[in-house]
């Protein structure tokens, strides 16, 4: 699409980079939201100009609509404009479909993080197989967190490597309840770093029915799995206790007393010690 | 956390056992175990981040500490996994390493710090303790969790003003007018970050995305590595995160703010750029009780004139009380000497910089960058440590990281 002029004129408005590159010189508060303001009244023609207009990283093309599509999102949220952040995320989000370089989409995902909400969900979802843009999407969808679940639990039967790697982490990180089963199987899979992101994921989700599985995970050998698979007891145990569910609780912390047996190892048994005299009128 | 008085003392224990012959061998520290007493006092030390301040952070793990472990993104290519290492990882699952200092870039201190303390170790962090809010309660969770000892590597505390200290120590002051402004000493212009700038391939022996971490990978430009590093909302928050945690920790301390957390933050700067941190004028933060720090950065906008200095001494503060308070607080003991960490990990009592105080210090200053980059006034709610009302800020009080990283 052509840019209009007078939008060239406005993000012309922008401050020049000084010597360094930077925004450091000649900051005019006023004359920034200024433009800004007479910008975002353009509408949906003004945010899909300032996306025709980004460049690359760091170029001179690129420093004033980035800026500018940056201020133009903070603008919506301060003023409390919800039918311009709408408008503008529903933009960014169509944007997200078309033939752009990835360091495009990429900030485009960034800006979703920083102003999208639910209307903005499926388009991020239909990058999580996308290892380019898997990490953004994720990023930005965890969030935005309404919406999130199903985009990430439709994502996962087809994603691999990277990918499903940040869709297991991104569903703990929203404490998806409904993917306990799944990241309960995902304490099996080859790749440690997906053992450990779905064992982190079920600890702060407090999911009881995993306390087993937890508890054999924190048997693995030695080294950081084993690390952070006791890390994993201790906060299911934590979240246990904070919902009233003691015995499970204290039946963690137990299994930690039992096994860490090599002094290397004391200050976990220790730590468990601590924590069911802490809460023994609970856990006992 | 045990304290003091439940442990044997170094010399007590060299006194009465015979390992009081022993201690001209050197025994490290995680050859007993919990070893809260070796008998030679020498831990292994493992440094990760080596450039910048890195050798000074280790030298503040205090005498008796040998250093076993380097651990570098620069060391790509000629790590040899035995004392040299690109990942922190292999170095917290040695058990020779008793005590970490950590002085990476500060998008990775919290990573770190939690890593470290849940493998068992202690932990000297540079500052900026933390890149965001919730990190820092993470890091005070597994400080109390697993009975670790850390310290934030700025002291600004042991030399604060007790008497005051003790007065807000005492609960006795209800409210409290005072104000306190700090002008200047940000390096707000000197930390920001380029938004012009020459995307390159990273240097062969840099491992950028282990640099990079639990942020954007982004194209390599050189300005992001190094120490102009903090320039860059990714990896640190401008000179304002750099500086804030050496001229607050002394105030908070002092003031009694070391578990509590500012309820209105005003801020007063432009539109923040959305990678490179940029110019700010001023913030107020405001405590429930009243008492308001003033940040003026001095390098942006007009002088900062809305409020002026208040009842900062000890004399006002204590006029604040009354007659009867008065006397309650001659009557009170005076608050306990501050740890050193030297001192912490061997007595295992809690350092004066522990992650609990200083997670509320850092919490200043990642409010004031919040409320500039958001461009808003906030109010924050310091028991669920979050902002109210507003959803999109909250995003930067717990931001999402890039696979494997989590907190």
């Amino acid at each position: 699409m052509a840019v209009s002029e007078k939008l060239k004129s406005l993000v012309g408005e922008m401050p020049d980079p000084d010597s360094r590159g930077m925004y450091t010189e000649n900051i005019d508060k006023q004359k920034i939201e200024q433009a800004i303001a007479r910008i975002a009244e353009g509408g949906r023609e003004s945010v899909a100009g300032l996306i025709e207009m980004l460049g690359a990283p760091g170029s001179a093309e690129n420093v004033k609509p980035h800026y500018a599509l940056h201020c133009l999102a903070n603008h919506a949220l301060a003023t409390h404009d919800e039918k311009a952040r709408k408008l503008l995320a529903e933009t960014l989000a169509e944007a997200l479909g078309g033939d752009r370089p990835a360091h495009v989409k990429a900030f485009l995902c960034q800006e979703l993080q920083w102003a999208g909400r639910k209307e903005a969900a499926a388009a991020l979802g239909k990058l999580l197989l996308d290892e380019e843009l898997v990490e953004p999407a994720s990023m930005a969808l965890v969030a935005i967190r309404d919406g999130a679940a199903g985009e990430f639990r439709a994502a996962l039967p087809a994603a691999r490597g990277k990918c499903r790697l940040n869709i297991i982490q991104s569903l703990g990180a929203i404490k998806d309840a409904a993917s306990a089963a799944a990241l309960r199987a995902a304490l099996a899979d080859p790749d440690v770093e997906v053992r450990i992101a779905a064992g982190w994921g079920l600890s702060r989700m407090g999911d009881a029915d995993s306390a087993d599985a937890l508890k054999k995970a924190a048997g693995a050998e030695s080294g950081w799995e084993r690390i952070q698979a006791t890390k994993h007891c201790f906060v299911l145990a934590e979240t246990l206790a904070a919902a009233g569910k003691a015995k499970q609780s204290a039946g963690i912390y137990r299994y930690l007393m039992e096994t860490r047996t090599d002094p290397k190892e004391a200050y976990i048994r220790q730590a468990a010690q601590r924590a069911l005299e802490v809460d023994k009128d609970r856990l006992v | 956390m045990r304290s003091a008085k439940d442990q044997v003392s170094r010399r007590s224990f060299l006194k009465g056992s015979a390992a009081g012959v022993a201690a001209a061998t050197i025994v490290p520290r995680h050859v007993l175990g919990m070893g809260e007493e070796a008998p030679s006092e020498q831990f292994g030390g493992a440094l990760i981040g080596c450039g910048g301040r890195g050798r000074g952070t280790f030298q503040g793990l205090g005498p008796g500490v040998r250093l076993v472990a380097e651990c570098d993104v620069r060391f790509k290519g000629k790590a040899d996994g035995k004392t040299t290492y690109t990942d922190y990882r292999r170095v917290l699952e040695r058990n020779d390493v008793d005590v970490v200092a950590i002085a990476t870039h500060p998008g990775w201190h919290a990573l770190i710090s939690i890593a470290a303390m849940e493998a068992g170790k202690d932990v000297l962090c540079e500052k900026p303790m933390t890149r965001f809010i919730a990190e820092g309660r993470a890091v005070a969770d597994a400080e109390k969790r697993f009975g670790r000892i850390y310290q934030v590597g700025t002291y600004g505390r042991f030399g604060a003003n007790q008497k005051v200290r003790k007065i807000f120590e005492s609960g006795l002051l209800k409210q409290c007018d005072t104000v306190l402004i700090q002008r200047g000493g940000k390096k707000v212009r000197e930390w920001s970050g380029k938004v012009a700038y020459q995307v390159t391939d990273p240097p062969e022996w840099l491992d950028w995305n282990m640099y990079c971490g639990p942020a954007p990978l982004r194209e390599y430009q050189g300005h992001r590595f190094g120490g102009t590093h903090r320039g860059y909302w990714d990896y640190e928050g401008g000179g304002l995160a750099d500086m804030a945690h050496h001229s607050l920790d002394g105030p908070a301390y002092q003031y009694g703010r070391d578990l509590i957390a500012p309820v209105e933050i005003t801020p007063h700067a432009p539109p923040a750029h959305p990678e490179a941190c940029g110019m700010w004028g001023w913030c107020e933060l405001k405590y429930a009780d009243g008492l308001t720090i003033v940040l003026d950065s001095g390098e942006w906008g007009e002088p900062y004139d809305r409020l002026k200095p208040r009842n900062e001494g000890e004399r006002e503060i204590r006029g604040m009380l009354s007659q009867e308070d008065r006397k309650k607080l001659d009557a009170m003991p005076d608050p306990a000497p501050l740890v050193r960490f030297a001192d912490a990990i061997r007595t295992r009592q809690q350092a004066g910089g522990h992650a609990e105080a200083s997670h509320r210090v850092a919490m200043i200053y990642h409010l004031a960058n919040i409320a500039f980059r958001t461009g808003r006034v906030l109010h924050f709610d310091p028991v669920k440590e979050e902002i109210v009302g507003d959803e999109e800020a909250n995003r930067l009080v717990y931001q999402p990281m890039r696979a494997p990283w989590h907190i």
